[in-house]
């Protein structure tokens, strides 16, 4: 026993140099005592700070998603980068779009987003702006906010952060439980403890649907002929009318064939219910004749697809004309975007 | 001797670090996370510093418009995402209002950016959602969300980041599509597991 005693001021000093000799870059993946608390680390992010001066910038750590009880709690860290040239403070949340503005979980495995809950008396599931949002040079705080809860098979997130929407720099493992030990006194700084996050019951009480939106992916073809935004229940194709038709014609052109056989091919094998192929145009001609070319169009198109689709859907033809351009009629560039058709239809889960 | 002293040291090593910590915390171990050594608050707030994306790094390809001087510091994909990261600025001859700017037919956001697999010619750009219309149909993209950075400043160096869906798989270099800049060709592609 003499001889471990005699060993303890060397395992100290080894502790102490092992401190002394971090690799940097290494935090992330590792759960570390700081103070008296274990802080893991998970992801980490970099946004540029915002107020007086803005000089430096607000680095800061993603701790633990994970699963509670009624949601999905986060728990972040935050502080301004040390710059010598300036005192300033800075905000990184709580300016343009209230107290968690840009918090969001994007979960591919659920094809979702979800964003902080509201709890029934009208406040944020989340730290108050008041006691994280301005963080000094150095000085780390720790915030939280509760998402609604995720699928059971939901292993990993991503988290968006910060009032520039800062997505943070890997994906974010999912755990389970709140962190502890908790402190009642805001701010929290990092090693002092965590926050505590509201009681389950006020948890329960929240609306997850409001807070859960279907997540779209953007696909297209290299020469902007065909753009896809896709959900895991619904298609929107568009396709740019120069492509598929001449100038002020609604007869189909050559390239169109290829560019319609591969929603052609999707209809056939996903898609379900009612399949609109709705019209646009540009601002050039009177109303009347861009309404009626837009249908005409639209129709062709519709036509086209019929015999490549299958027998699970069927068509609605949809004339806008001129009345939803999507980019401005006063430039070549936008008057081509506005010049289009769209098929949107449901896919089979 | 020395083996087992050796031994006997880094027992209790483990044993100490193990024995720093006030408090149970959530399940890091299911989580993957490994037991480091203890750190002041700052030293870890300097490691969190050196691990956040350097806008001053050596970027892995770079592009610069009539706007915009963009840097593309990573592109990491994934079997099921990708994620981009930039270092962009105002080019000498930027479009500002002030100190705000706005991507010319972005929104004032990355959603528009794209990048390119030239083997496909299959385009991705970031991933939308609807704020206004939970669960809704798919509205008109110009009111979308994005999982992308919102860009307000541009009169520093400033790290964006965009998620967007797959690339196909194997795609070893991308073009990187930012509005008013030219095409920023052959950049490289990071596949993670």
């Amino acid at each position: 026993m003499k001889k471990v005693f005699g060993f303890g001021p060397v395992v100290i000093g080894l502790v102490a140099s092992l401190s002394a000799v971090l690799s940097p870059s290494d935090v992330v993946g590792t759960t570390r005592a700081v103070g008296s608390v274990d802080v893991p680390t998970v992801a980490v992010f970099r946004v540029e700070s915002f107020g007086v001066g803005r000089s430096g910038a607000v680095v800061g750590a993603v701790h633990a998603v994970n699963r509670v009880e009624g949601g999905t709690v986060l728990y972040w860290s935050a502080a301004l980068q040390v710059d010598p040239t300036t005192t300033n403070s800075s905000c990184l949340f709580g300016i343009h779009g209230g107290p968690v503005d840009g918090l969001a979980l994007v979960v591919p495995q659920a094809s979702a987003v979800y964003a902080p809950l509201v709890l029934a008396n009208g406040e944020y599931a989340a730290s108050d702006p008041k006691e994280v949002a301005w963080s000094t040079s150095g000085r780390m705080l720790v915030g939280y906010a509760v998402f609604p809860e995720l699928p059971p098979d939901v292993s990993e997130v991503y988290v968006r952060i910060g009032y520039l929407h800062q997505m943070a720099d890997r994906p974010v493992p999912v755990g389970d439980g709140p962190l502890e030990p908790t402190v009642d006194k805001v701010p929290v700084e990092l090693g002092a403890g965590w926050p505590v996050i509201p009681q389950a019951s006020l948890l329960k009480g929240a609306d997850p649907a409001a807070h859960t939106f279907p997540l779209y992916y953007q696909t297209g073809t290299d020469d902007d002929a065909v753009a896809t935004v896709e959900s895991s229940t619904e298609v929107l194709t568009t396709f740019a009318a120069d492509v598929l038709f001449a100038k002020d014609s609604a007869d189909l052109s050559d390239e169109a064939a290829s560019a319609l056989a591969m929603v052609g091919s999707d209809l056939k094998d996903r898609g379900t219910g009612v399949v609109v192929v709705t019209g646009h145009t540009d601002s050039d001609g009177t109303d009347a004749y861009n309404m009626d070319l837009s249908r005409r169009r639209a129709q062709a198109v519709a036509d086209a697809l019929v015999p490549l689709s299958g027998k699970n859907v069927t068509f609605e033809v949809v004339a806008k004309g001129e009345t939803e351009p999507i980019a401005p009629n006063s430039t070549p560039e936008g008057q081509q975007k506005n010049r289009r058709v769209t098929v949107e239809y449901e896919v089979a889960k | 001797m020395r083996t087992g002293l050796a031994a006997l040291v880094v027992a209790v090593v483990v044993t100490l670090c193990g024995c720093t910590t006030g408090g149970a915390s959530g399940d890091s171990a299911s989580t993957g996370l490994v037991k480091g050594d203890p750190l002041t608050a700052e030293q870890y707030y300097q490691a969190v510093v050196s691990a956040v994306p350097d806008p001053n790094a050596v970027p892995l390809a770079s592009g610069e418009g009539r706007s915009y001087h963009v840097d593309v510091l990573s592109v990491h994909a994934r079997p099921d995402s990708t994620l981009v990261t930039f270092a962009m600025s105002l080019a000498g001859n930027g479009e500002a209002s002030g100190d705000v700017v706005s991507l010319r037919g972005g929104g004032g956001n990355l959603k528009t950016i794209s990048l390119v697999d030239p083997a496909s010619g299959t385009t991705i750009s970031p991933a939308l959602f609807d704020p206004e219309n939970p669960g809704g149909p798919l509205g008109p993209v110009a009111g979308l969300d994005c999982a992308c950075s919102a860009i307000v400043y541009l009169d520093q160096v400033t790290v964006v980041t965009a998620w967007m869906g797959p690339l196909p798989t194997g795609t070893k270099t991308v073009t990187v599509r930012v509005p008013t800049v030219p095409d920023i060709e052959n950049v490289p592609v990071t596949w993670n597991p």
